[in-house]
């Protein structure tokens, strides 16, 4: 029963019934007054008193009932479209700028909301104008082709405002795509600005101009709604036929004119909320982001990596080819270099991020394509999944006890948070310093035991002493596994052994 | 909370004058609606009661009342938007001179999406709610009050029967208010923490794809979003009865008054006052609009929560922080003076290199920005002309010949002078276009490249002073001796203040300054 009432057709029905009950109200309400005031003897005047309550009490319930079902709809959509979307995004490594997750969120709920916030609207002003239209038809069909026609140019306006607004929203849309570079970029440099002339501004003018743009777009809607109905209300009180005079039925065409202003006028309210719509769902469908092939080859992990070998490397964005890279178990390599010269994609190409980038052979025969996501990269700004630390530190292997859990965070120094597996840790939780997270995605990485472990950068930002903690444990992980480590510093005394200088090869 | 509340209050003050116009442009529009209100119901008298046509003065009435409308709407809505627009660079602009001598330490405490939703978002939200929701707050307060008035003058009947429940006007002004900021609460609440939860999963997918995550946290995600359905439909189930009040008051006082003058015009019910057909239908066709302005400030009721959440952000950036006499700012006027004494003693040479030292978190960045502040802000001091070089190059995307000289101008000639001095000539002869090459989002440099432009930059201007705080981070230790013997070479005349935490040969350097774990300074 329940999930017959969260269907769509139930909560559109239900708004629709909710315009159609006022408008009707109305109507009725005026031919009841008029009726009464020409009325003859023998004019039974309570049935259409019954009626006027019972449309009230309809329009009432139905008020009540379009908010509550509208926004369970909306709740049911929002989770339809986020877990649709999610499901798309498997294995898909998303590429946009920082906003874009939140931007991906907000446009699940603006499709989400269409239905509330559009379609009914939209469906009860169709309706309502063919309403209209029958009961004109009906009881003064003198009035029919002036509504008709109407109705007609509404629709055509409503259609070619329409049409004029998608111009307007593009140009919104590269207007702030604008404005968000020229923040990006004029903040960006604000350890520059002491050496400007004249300090650099945000010019927003422009954005702002096309946002009034739209929405002068809908006023212009909307007064050209007054000025029809005006001219439809004029018309049908002095074009009444002589026979018509002193007949309570003659008040209808004008009352549905009058009516017209205020329950036509979300026609054009909601036309920005279906531009947004459009642009949402046009967002949702070309969500930039790097498709990863897993290498669905986990029968490796029984037959031990010995050693692997890139070759036919080429970095991105760097026109440089990359010598072959040969690493073997018990020996790590160290890839190091300045910022900028590529490290960090050198390791995602070894994890096999980019197949195209680099060939990849393990043990020396086998070829090795794809996304190996049995190896372990911690990243050089590791993320928290928002969740309980536990939970983040069992994502690997929900088999782990707590005791192991809390061993590996004393291992990597984080004993005060051993007593804390319970606690959320990222978003809006608690959080982490960046020395933290980065020992913290380590630990994460090590409950794993992986194969093959490529670290970034695990010595930015911590002191002397974690500096040689991490060290420790890293080179004793490497004694029996393969272990790549990318950094452009090096805790003091340490013998490198093996070297990637990325500085030497641009 | 109360700042931003205080603010907005300010802001509504201050933009008194033309609020009052949009309400002037508002209470036009609506008298020209009662004005077709009465024309039609005048007509219908004539053709219903009179059997005639509608006489030339109500007709009369009508056009105008009606072009009356239509025009008032339109000024309305385009001195609503010129207003707002006006309001929205206004802010801009007092925002551009506040951020103009902000730090940059001000400017990196909040991320770039936070920035960007200050002109998206924030300043539009603040101007929307002062022109739609401050001016219908005081206009759904003054229509039901002057139709009270005109009803009460027709029929003093409805007129005491509305009177009765004028006392419930404010109690629906609070109804409403409270009402929808309890839904919007819950809703909002709702919808909050699951966007959180999607956000971060979304931001994550390199994590989820690593870990093999994906179907765990896409069922979690699923279970997570089905809980809170059920149970913001639980809170919104009660939330939204206050919401329908006012519908429910409006319908019903239309079918209540409908049938009761109805009652009375076929004489069934006799309160002892007779009441005319034109009056009845002048009163049933005005009533709605009773109702009508109280429910545009309940769907515009979201504009206030949003302005209120704006309005912190947007009044913290403009106000400056307080003038705080701490460490840092007293070490810096202390470090300023002793520059300048020695920049002024004859027993200096031409140029004084100081090296500063002190362990992480001390403060040594604070400190130079500290100067640099001071050095900028304060005109005395302006005309020795001072530049820094940080721990990041910036590279802008525009040309190269842009991110050497910014908004000034040089010769060619100068500026290929320069590159060649910090080693990029060769560099040059590489790209495509010389200096016209644009530097795009993924500049064609590599972490040293990108130093030495940087140092370029600073060597086109002409300055008496350079600060260089950890010019050689994120560099490896051939770089840094490369990058740092270069800075040595080309800087040679100038003075220099230096914070390093690399070992840097100590006989560059005529000075050491040092700031010790609390931020003192010892010169």
């Amino acid at each position: 029963m329940i999930d017959r009432l969260t269907r769509p057709w139930f909560s559109f029905g239900i708004g629709v019934i909710h315009q159609i009950a006022g408008l009707l109200l109305v109507i009725f309400a005026t031919w009841f007054l008029a009726a009464c005031a020409t009325a003859t003897v023998g004019f039974n005047y309570m049935l259409p008193a019954v009626a006027i309550r019972a449309l009230a009490l309809t329009r009432i319930a139905s008020g009540y009932g379009h908010l509550w079902w509208g926004h369970q709809r909306l709740f049911v959509r929002l989770r339809q479209t986020r877990s649709a979307l999610f499901a798309r995004l498997k294995n898909t490594i998303l590429t946009g700028n920082a906003e874009l997750e939140t931007q991906l969120e907000q446009d699940t709920l603006s499709v989400a909301g269409a239905w509330v916030n559009w379609l009914v609207q939209h469906a009860s002003v169709v309706l309502g104008l063919l309403l209209c239209q029958v009961i004109i038809i009906i009881f003064t069909p003198h009035d029919a082709l002036i509504w008709g026609g109407f109705a007609l140019t509404l629709s055509l306006v409503w259609a070619m405002l329409l049409w004029q607004s998608y111009a307007v929203v593009r140009a919104l849309v590269s207007t702030q795509t604008a404005l968000r570079n020229n923040i990006n970029h004029t903040l960006n440099s604000a350890s520059l600005w002491h050496l400007y002339a004249q300090v650099p501004t945000i010019n927003p003018t422009q954005y702002w101009q096309v946002y009034f743009q739209l929405q002068g777009q809908v006023q212009r809607g909307i007064v050209f709604l007054l000025v029809l109905t005006s001219a439809g209300l004029v018309y049908t009180l002095t074009h009444i036929p002589e026979d018509m005079l002193g007949n309570a039925l003659l008040v209808i065409p004008s009352v549905i004119f009058l009516a017209a202003q205020d329950w036509a006028v979300v026609g054009f309210q909601a036309q920005p909320e279906l531009l947004t719509f459009q642009q949402s769902q046009q967002r949702l469908q070309q969500t930039p982001g790097i498709e990863l092939k897993p290498d669905g080859n986990n029968e490796l992990s029984a037959d031990r990596i010995q050693s692997i070998q890139w070759s036919k490397i080429s970095l991105p964005f760097r026109c440089v080819t990359c010598p072959d890279i040969r690493i073997k178990k018990g020996i790590p390599l160290w890839i190091t270099g300045s910022s900028g010269a590529g490290k960090s994609s050198l390791l995602q190409i070894m994890q096999g991020m980019y197949p195209q980038y680099a060939l990849c052979q393990i043990n020396g025969h086998q070829r090795h394509d794809g996304y190996h996501n049995s190896w372990q990269l911690v990243q050089q700004h590791p993320t928290l999944l928002y969740t309980s630390l536990e939970d983040n530190l069992r994502m690997g292997d929900t088999t782990l006890t707590d005791e192991q859990l809390q061993q590996m965070l004393c291992a990597v120094g984080l004993n005060k948070l051993t007593n804390q597996l319970n606690s959320w840790i990222g978003g809006s939780a608690r959080q982490l310093s960046g020395g933290e997270i980065k020992r913290f995605a380590l630990a994460r990485a090590l409950l794993r035991q992986p194969e093959v472990l490529l670290i970034d950068e695990p010595f930015e930002g911590l002191d002397s002493h974690n500096q040689m903690r991490i060290f420790a444990l890293i080179s004793d992980y490497a004694t029996h596994h393969c272990v790549v480590i990318a950094t452009h510093l090096f805790p003091v005394n340490v013998d490198q052994g093996l070297t990637l200088n990325l500085d030497d090869v641009i | 909370m109360k700042l931003s509340q205080d603010w907005l209050v300010k802001q509504s003050v201050e933009q008194r004058p033309a609020l009052l116009v949009v309400l002037l442009l508002q209470c036009a529009y609506i008298a020209c609606k009662i004005g077709v209100l009465w024309a039609l119901a005048v007509g219908f008298d004539a053709l219903l009661i009179q059997h005639q046509s509608l006489r030339v003065e109500t007709l009369k009435i009508l056009l105008v009342s009606s072009i009356g409308m239509s025009v008032a709407y339109a000024v309305l809505a385009q001195v609503r938007m010129r207003l707002k627009m006006t309001y929205q660079l206004s802010i801009h602009q007092q925002l551009s001179k506040v951020l103009s001598q902000a730090s940059q330490h001000q400017i990196r405490a909040q991320s770039m999406y936070s920035w960007q939703q200050v002109w998206l978002q924030h300043i539009p939200t603040v101007a929307n709610y002062l022109f739609d929701f401050v001016v219908q707050k005081w206009f759904s307060a003054l229509v039901p009050l002057v139709l009270i008035v005109i009803i009460t003058s027709i029929n003093w009947l409805i007129g005491v029967a509305l009177i009765l429940t004028l006392p419930l006007l404010p109690v629906f002004m609070i109804l409403v208010g409270k009402g929808t900021a309890h839904r919007h609460q819950a809703h909002f609440q709702a919808l909050t923490d699951l966007g959180t939860l999607f956000a971060d999963r979304l931001r994550n997918s390199k994590l989820l794809a690593q870990f093999q995550q994906h179907d765990t946290q896409a069922k979690i995600l699923d279970k997570a979003s089905a809980a809170y359905n059920i149970k913001t439909m639980h809170v919104l189930t009660f939330a939204f009865v206050s919401s329908s009040l006012l519908d429910f008051f409006s319908t019903l006082s239309i079918a209540i008054i409908a049938v009761y003058i109805g009652f009375s015009l076929l004489g069934e019910i006799d309160f002892g006052i007779s009441i005319q057909f034109v009056d009845g239908m002048f009163i049933l066709l005005v009533v709605p609009l009773l109702f009508a302005e109280l429910k545009r400030l309940g769907q515009l009721y979201h504009q206030k929560e949003a302005a209120v959440a704006a309005s912190g952000v947007v009044q913290e950036l403009m106000t400056p922080p307080d003038e705080e006499k701490d460490a840092a700012k007293e070490s810096a006027c202390r470090a300023i003076n002793q520059i300048f004494e020695l920049m002024q003693s004859k027993s200096t040479t031409r140029s004084h290199w100081i090296a500063l030292t002190g362990p992480s978190g001390a403060g040594k960045t604070r400190l130079l920005q500290g100067m640099l502040e001071l050095l900028l802000n304060t005109p005395l001091l302006h005309q020795s002309k001072v530049a820094m070089l940080t721990q990041e190059s910036v590279i802008l995307p525009g040309s190269i010949r842009d991110n050497v000289c910014l908004d000034r101008e040089y010769p060619t000639a100068e500026i290929i002078h320069v590159l060649t001095q910090v080693g990029l000539a060769e560099w040059l002869l590489q790209q495509p276009q010389g200096l016209a090459t644009l530097m795009g989002d993924y500049p064609p440099l590599s972490g040293g490249e990108a130093r030495r432009l940087a140092l370029a930059r600073v060597m086109l201007l002409d300055v008496d002073i350079v600060m260089l705080d950890e010019p050689t981070a994120f560099l490896t230790a051939q770089l840094h001796t490369e990058i740092s013997t270069l800075i040595h070479n080309v800087l040679q005349d100038k003075h220099v203040i230096w914070v390093s935490h690399k070992s840097l040969p100590p006989t560059w350097f005529n000075e050491q300054w040092r700031i010790d774990d609390c931020g003192e300074l010892s010169l």
